[in-house]
């Protein structure tokens, strides 16, 4: 665990990922959203206006504005914990289902594990986005008018954590079947450990950072799909429908939080006009799969020094013990031998 | 021989039966055919919205059951199948769908021998490189691998509307309406593939660099480029065999996303558009992008499988 918190990578990947989390928390902590009044026009000293909304990232650092004048980076920064929150739920719920299935399938025979895998395989033949839009799309697109603001809030959420869990589950159950052929673990079995007592003491203690290393990756593919959903224009955090103008009746979706994908699906017809108002949230996505990335590289990295250096560790205690007890037992058996010569 | 096909076509049938299962989905939580029945009252205007009529999610397995067989048996008479959407009435789906398939088609596997191809060449200079200089290079590489598809595409997009008003020549046409293109969707969808191979280019010749061989090749006093071209290069493209999955669902998410944002009406689009109301829809585009890239899989497998034996025997 040191050596991870050491490795570079590792740090840099962690730092940006907090960052983002607690800046996030602090700024809708302290400084609601609701306080700051949005700026349609923009003044220069002399009170003559400049600039009208959206503002480009020239005129407002570092992202620019939407619409209504809101500062994208604030947005980005508020839907931060929206986001990865989200994601980062949706990998431990997935982490916990899979974790259990892949317990049982790796206890169970030979038959059921072999049909489960090959129909499993369907789900790799099939992008994951298109089983998610698939289920998610009657509730939230097709048929919204269905559905309370809870549902179509709950209901892409458990989509999300069950559409990866077959896949999952068949790679955990990979892992401790893979660990299972190892000696230590025969050994254990021959001297009649039972096999939740092997799990438990033997397979867990290198099973459990390569499941950090499988959480990450599964935080990284709901961050995925979720780009995608917004690209599709499905909200994960919930929708609001805006009036734009009462006489013509023209609504326009709107997301309900400021949630990186609802903010790509909800102003999708602005790449080209005012672009930044895309790219902002973009570039919430990019940075955040890329810390993620680096992350997982700083795991693999470690996860794969540590097995080398504790068999280093083993080597020297094995050379230090007999040092140790040598002289007695050589004075004892001396003894042993001058007594039976005499007896001779 | 026979053994080898009978399981490969076990397993054909059995990704199928996985594939039916998973696009019928839809029709285990809603009552679909309800739904689109309030669909067409809508369309007809003969009511403004369904408020009124409470559809809830649940879970129904009779209903989930007799959708699989109802599209099960309506694949035996691919004539007759229709779609529907908002506003739109039935329309016979083979012709239309045969076309943009096609279409699409030629572009993945376009893009499939141009990523590969690619990626080999890259990875082939990469090696040869010095040992720093290929340290930042293979970052870079592990960085452009991070960046989602979708935003690829997007960038490229805002990057080719900004050369346009730039420099006045516009690269392709922003929205196509009934003249297929080619060249841009395939670079476009090529950049991610390509990524990923040579990152996995890169990790087999690491692990083939402690082999005896090339020691023995080396003592030899062979070149460098030739030991790599010749003796290296075929055994790292044997086990990328183990990768054609990843390669092929990382390539299709990219088809969907590709065809989507820059509006091309190809496979990818009709389903996204048509798919929610339409499951079926799902499950004969799935099936039908599936068959072409699992016999080539196969034939790569059957391939390598022949040569590796030849390498030990």
């Amino acid at each position: 665990m040191i050596r991870l918190i050491r490795h570079p990578l590792f740090i840099i990947g962690f730092l940006i990922i907090a960052g983002l989390l607690i800046g996030s928390v602090v700024y809708s902590i302290y400084f609601k959203p609701d306080h700051f009044e949005p700026m349609k026009i923009m003044y220069d000293e002399h009170k003559t206006p400049i600039a009208a909304a959206p503002f480009k990232p020239s005129e407002m650092p570092p992202f620019g504005s939407d619409r209504f004048g809101h500062s994208m980076f604030i947005k980005v920064l508020d839907g931060a914990k929206y986001t990865l929150g989200i994601a980062f739920s949706v990998a431990f719920l997935r982490l916990l289902l899979s974790f259990l299935i892949g317990v049982i399938i790796s206890l169970s025979g030979k038959f059921v594990n072999n049909f489960l895998k090959q129909l499993i395989e369907a789900f790799n033949y099939t992008p994951m986005t298109i089983i998610v839009y698939l289920i998610v799309a009657p509730v939230l697109v097709v048929y919204g008018w269905n559905f309370t603001k809870t549902e179509q809030m709950l209901y892409p959420f458990i989509v999300l954590v069950l559409v990866a869990v077959p896949s999952a589950s068949i790679l955990i159950s990979d892992e401790i079947k893979e660990m299972m052929k190892q000696e230590f673990i025969v050994n254990s079995k021959v001297l009649g450990g039972r096999k939740l007592h092997i799990l438990r003491k033997h397979v867990m203690p290198f099973l459990s950072p390569r499941l950090l290393i499988i959480f990450t990756q599964q935080v990284i593919g709901t961050l995925l799909i979720m780009a995608h959903l917004g690209v599709l224009k499905v909200f994960v955090g919930g929708r609001d429908i805006i009036t734009l103008n009462a006489f013509e009746g023209t609504t326009m979706p709107v997301a309900m939080l400021n949630e990186w994908s609802g903010m790509i699906g909800g102003s999708f017809h602005e790449l080209m006009m005012a672009k930044w108002i895309i790219l902002a949230p973009i570039y919430g996505f990019v940075i955040s799969i890329l810390a993620l990335n680096f992350m997982i590289e700083g795991m693999k990295s470690t996860i794969l020094n540590y097995k080398v250096s504790s068999a280093k560790r083993k080597k020297w205690k094995r050379k230090k013990t007999p040092i140790v007890t040598a002289e007695k037992n050589f004075e004892f058996v001396k003894n042993e031998v001058n007594k039976n010569v005499s007896s001779l | 021989m026979q053994n080898a096909f009978l399981k490969l076509s076990l397993q054909f049938w059995i990704t199928v039966i996985g594939i039916v299962l998973v696009s019928m989905l839809p029709f285990l939580f809603f009552n679909m055919e309800g739904m689109a029945m309030i669909l067409t009252l809508i369309e007809a205007g003969k009511i403004q919205d369904g408020n009124f009529i409470g559809v809830s999610v649940g879970i129904d397995f009779y209903r989930y059951f007799d959708a699989i067989k109802d599209v099960v048996v309506s694949m035996v008479h691919p004539g007759d199948l229709k779609y529907h959407y908002f506003g739109e009435v039935d329309k016979p789906l083979f012709p239309e769908m045969f076309t943009r398939y096609s279409y699409s088609l030629k572009v993945l596997m376009g893009s499939f021998v141009i990523s590969v191809l690619s990626a080999c060449l890259i990875t082939f200079f990469l090696i040869l490189l010095p040992k720093a200089l290929k340290k930042t290079l293979r970052f870079g590489v592990f960085m452009l691998e991070s960046i989602p598809d979708v935003f690829l595409v997007i960038f490229f997009q805002i990057t080719v509307v900004w050369l346009y008003k730039k420099t006045g020549i516009l690269f392709y046409e922003i929205v196509s309406i009934d003249k297929p293109i080619y060249f841009i969707p395939i670079i476009c969808m090529s950049i991610v593939p390509t990524m990923y191979l040579i990152k996995v280019l890169i990790q087999l010749f690491d692990e083939e660099l402690d082999k005896h061989y090339v020691e023995l090749a080396k003592a030899k006093g062979l070149q460098w480029p030739f030991i790599v071209l010749v003796h290296m290069f075929r055994n790292v493209l044997i086990s990328l065999h183990n990768h054609s999955k990843t390669i092929f669902v990382l390539m299709l998410s990219n088809l969907l996303m590709i065809e989507w944002v820059l509006n091309i009406k190809g496979i990818g689009y009709f389903l996204l558009r048509y798919g929610p109301v339409n499951p079926e829809l799902i499950t004969y585009g799935l099936i039908l992008i599936f068959v072409p890239f699992f016999l080539l899989f196969a034939l790569l497998g059957a391939i390598s499988r022949k040569n590796k034996r030849s390498v030990y025997e």
